[in-house]
């Protein structure tokens, strides 16, 4: 191999390297760009009540008439600043028995955790004939309810839980 | 008799309340924080109890909150007239607190930050939680090292 060669064999090398670390700079997320909603993550699940009336960290999708029902938010890499959730409490008989909504922040780490709960209460009356059966005054609750989730009207859950009385 | 019929009466008119009536559903929103908070907290690490009022306002877009938090513990008071910032992620405030504390001359002599994680209960009028503090320099005593917990009443 001649000079020449040699010469015109390094310019190539280093083109390649010089193209390979472009390459990579232009795939590389810089850590100042502002998070985006669409590669957040987030965790949804339900549980029961736990400590402190926060939920529990333990999954749940079955639950007695007489539990509170939470929806559990995880968000993580999400956008700093404020956001809208929107949670749709979707019965049995496929009518939105509740709607909740508010305002929540996030902080610059990106992360948060958020809820909404639900809480079933008996016809009036049935108190006098829980003895006989529990569920008296909870039937219309007993079954699969859909919950939906939005953050800034963009639907981002849309999950079921059971009702067993 | 005249007892079995009132029972059985009781019974229909129970049975036709129950059919006649439908049953009701609470999903609460968070409420708005802004307040005056006083309650008490627990060091677990040390099992040392104190007092905490915590005064707190609301941004208006419901976001984050602000103001000052004062510590006084039963032992050394350490933290006091911290002044506070926060994040309100719905029924959940995290809390941050940059404490110095001076002594009567003016000289600092503890520094550190407190973490605090609460839930609003009760119609927005409890908030209970944890805390954990960091960055101690100076003095330890009772709330400027370790964890805790913390229950707050709106007053």
């Amino acid at each position: 191999m001649n000079k020449k060669s040699t010469l015109k064999f390094g310019v190539a090398i280093l083109t390649l390297i010089c193209a390979f670390c472009a390459m990579n700079f232009a795939l590389a997320k810089p850590s100042n760009v502002p998070l985006d909603a669409d590669s957040a993550v987030i965790r949804t699940y339900f549980a029961p009540l736990g400590p402190n009336h926060q939920p529990s960290k333990t999954k749940q999708k079955n639950f007695q008439c007489s539990e509170q029902i939470f929806k559990v938010l995880e968000l993580s890499e999400y956008p700093a600043g404020k956001h809208d959730l929107a949670v749709k409490w979707i019965d049995p008989s496929r009518n939105v028995r509740e709607h909740t909504q508010y305002s929540f922040g996030v902080s610059d780490s990106g992360q948060t955790k958020l809820w909404a709960w639900l809480e079933l209460a008996p016809a009036a009356g049935s108190s006098l004939i829980a003895w006989m059966n529990p569920a008296a005054g909870l039937e219309e609750f007993i079954g699969t309810w859909d919950v939906e989730v939005k953050i800034n009207n963009r639907m981002v859950s849309k999950r079921q839980f059971e009702v067993i009385c | 008799m005249k007892k079995s019929n009132s029972v059985l009466l009781a019974l229909v008119i129970a049975f036709t309340m129950t059919a006649c009536s439908s049953g009701t559903t609470v999903s609460p929103e968070p409420i708005n924080l802004t307040g005056l908070y006083k309650g008490t907290f627990t060091n677990t690490d040390e099992n040392s109890t104190g007092t905490i009022t915590l005064n707190i306002a609301e941004s208006i877009d419901g976001t984050t909150v602000s103001g000052n938090i004062i510590f006084e513990s039963d032992d050394t008071n350490c933290l006091s007239n911290g002044p506070i910032t926060g994040t309100i992620s719905g029924f959940s405030l995290a809390l941050t607190a940059d404490q110095i504390n001076s002594n009567e001359s003016g000289s600092t002599v503890s520094t550190g930050t407190l973490s605090a994680q609460l839930t609003q209960s009760n119609n927005g009028n409890n908030l209970d939680g944890t805390y954990v503090t960091a960055n101690t320099v100076g003095l330890v005593c009772s709330n400027q090292s370790g964890s805790g917990t913390m229950n707050l009443v709106r007053s």
